[in-house]
């Protein structure tokens, strides 16, 4: 017993400098939400703002802006950049690779090449109706991916390969049929860069389920992916049934990330640095290793869509850009600072 | 020996590729005794601790825990009475001693219920034993080679199970640490009875360590018995192709293996 009173303190400690963390994380993420609801092209006041939740006018402008474009934006951008931050640090530990990205599994180059397929073969250029079919293409390569990697018995680097092999393939047709076709182009360009424009509160709801969903399955899977990042010996060893928590986790990357995909077009780059920036609060443990990634990839695209809605950007600058622009440079501060520790 | 044993191996057959590597082989660990597997590189050792931690399915014959196929049991409940840890194990970067003896707690938890009075206690009585406890807070790259080892084997004694089965938990260590370990594990198995199960390489640190000592060769069972029974100047020629004499232990009194 004497050896619990010495070392209990220690670990509280550091779980209570991690609970601070997250609460200073969260404050955070409410401030810009509010702010991203006061600034875009012009600012509103907060009392039109206020207004606009508790009385709300169909017939005043600034209410029509709040609730029919910057709200369900701002839903959007936590959706997203908690989708894809939370299940890249899914898929890095579930390959035990620091360079995965939820992308390699093959969801964005199966979502892209059925979007292209959909504006070349049936002329349809309204992005509302990408949604369905980017994430059936999603769907169906995640699927291929899963089962051409050895579906729950495979090595996590054979599917690596398989996801990689698969976007590879899905890229290069895809980029062959916007060759030949510069109306597909045209149309294209937007959707893939990646933006929450035009994002309406009907598809956020008919979305929403899959983000549950998805969030349900990451939060079973963090506990398992503990066991799993000591190998799968071990994982085996300690009770865990490895090829089911396998395939949960890619069942919560696929629910997460198609709908992200379908809902904001490819998105680049938050998965891959946001859980890095994430364990950095969090230590090796995976249950709040998702948590601070949600929550920091959440204010990443929170932080991201409104700088990109300032005028000095012509106001137009799209969401999944400037993560990626400003995600870049906060990440190689965050490693120059700490120095010893690689990434 | 009446009762069968916890663990036992019945006629197990295991193939790499078609080439076999273990061919009938039939075996038991008796209960809360220290079992040391020993034999020539590519002998099987590995594979036959694998196979009765059910890492390696059988491609004939079954491993019994508690009388059942070990196979057809829930994992779960097979890890709460069976720890294994396999040959090198490798952690993430930045894990600590006590997130690690922690996980040893994962059979005894669920993702709905994740941690209790008993699994605080566990882990701090796994830290306290191997010493690991001034360390709890370290990541595991800053430890040296035999202090990470205790660490592994501190989650392994966390997972708080009747059966401990070690793969060449020695490697990579030098002479004063493989004893410390060794003199760790015999610690445990004399004071909580456990039944621990290992491959070694050394077979002069086996003959002062086992209570029971399986020799294979090519894949079968050789000869098993105490240190005194296996370790002879005839079976060594024979397991090892090793020409030797045999002289007793001045300190332990054990068997001691030297190489013509």
């Amino acid at each position: 017993m004497t050896i619990l009173e010495t070392t209990s303190p220690r670990s509280e400690r550091r779980a209570s400098t991690r609970q601070i963390w997250l609460l200073t994380v969260l404050l955070s993420l409410l401030l810009l939400s509010a702010l991203s609801l006061r600034f875009g092209l012009r600012p509103i006041s907060w009392d039109n703002i206020w207004e606009s939740f508790v009385a709300y006018d169909a017939t005043r402008a600034d209410h029509l802006v709040i609730q029919g474009m910057r709200l369900p934006r701002l839903l959007a951008a936590w959706l997203a950049g908690g989708a894809l931050a939370g299940s890249g640090a899914l898929i890095q530990s579930l390959t035990r690779n620091p360079l995965a990205d939820p992308g390699l599994l093959g969801i964005n180059g199966g979502a892209s090449l059925g979007v292209i397929l959909c504006i070349f073969l049936l002329g349809i250029s309204d992005p509302a109706s990408f949604v369905w079919v980017a994430m059936g293409g999603g769907l169906l390569s995640t699927v291929l991916v899963f089962f051409l990697g050895g579906a729950g018995r495979g090595t996590p680097l054979r599917l690596i390969l398989a996801g990689a092999a698969l976007s590879a393939l899905f890229l290069a047709l895809g980029r062959s049929l916007l060759l030949i076709s510069q109306r597909s182009l045209d149309v294209y360009r937007f959707w893939v860069l990646g933006g929450l424009d035009g994002i309406e509160m009907p598809t956020l709801a008919a979305l929403l389920p899959f983000f549950a969903l998805g969030a349900a399955f990451a939060a079973v899977s963090s506990f398992n992916l503990n066991a799993m990042m000591l190998g799968e010996d071990t994982a085996r060893s300690l009770g865990l049934r490895v090829g089911l928590a396998r395939g949960l986790a890619v069942c919560a990357i696929v629910c997460l990330c198609g709908a992200t995909v379908s809902m904001a077009g490819p998105i680049a780059f938050v998965g891959l640095i946001v859980p890095h920036m994430a364990r950095r609060f969090s230590g090796a443990d995976m249950r709040w290793c998702l948590l601070f990634s949600a929550f920091l990839g959440a204010g990443l695209m929170i932080l991201a869509d409104l700088i990109g809605r300032l005028p000095v950007f012509g106001g137009n600058m799209q969401a999944g850009v400037m993560a990626a622009l400003l995600g870049g440079p906060a990440l190689v501060w965050l490693i120059r600072r700490d120095g010893s520790t690689a990434l | 020996m009446n009762a069968p044993a916890r663990l036992h191996a019945k006629a197990l057959s295991v193939a790499f590729a078609k080439t076999p590597i273990l061919k009938d082989l039939t075996a038991d660990i008796p209960d809360g005794k220290i079992t040391v597997i020993v034999g020539p590189n590519a002998c099987g050792k590995s594979t036959l601790l694998r196979s009765l931690a059910r890492l390696q399915k059988p491609d004939s014959g079954e491993v019994l825990l508690d009388g059942k196929s070990i196979h057809k049991q829930a994992n779960r409940s097979v890890a709460q009475r069976l720890a294994i840890l396999p040959q090198s194990p490798s952690a993430p970067e930045g894990l600590t001693v006590q997130d690690l003896v922690t996980r040893g707690r994962t059979p005894h938890q669920s993702a709905l219920r994740q941690w209790s009075h008993q699994d605080a206690e566990a882990v701090g009585r796994a830290l306290e034993l191997t010493g690991m406890a001034p360390y709890a807070n370290r990541p595991l790259e800053a430890l040296s080679g035999g202090q990470r080892q205790r660490a592994w084997i501190a989650m392994a004694l966390a997972q708080d199970t009747e059966i401990l089965l070690l793969d060449e938990p020695t490697t990579y260590l030098d002479l004063p640490h493989q004893i410390e370990l060794l003199s760790l594990i015999q610690s445990f198995n004399q004071q909580s009875n456990q039944t621990v199960a290992m491959v070694l390489h050394d077979i002069n640190l086996a003959a002062r360590f086992a209570d029971h000592i399986i020799a294979l060769r090519a894949g079968a069972i050789f000869t098993k018995g105490s240190p005194a029974e296996v370790v002879t100047r005839n079976n060594m020629e024979q397991v090892f192709d090793l020409r030797c004499q045999i002289i007793s232990d001045p300190v332990h009194g054990t068997p001691h293996v030297i190489p013509e």
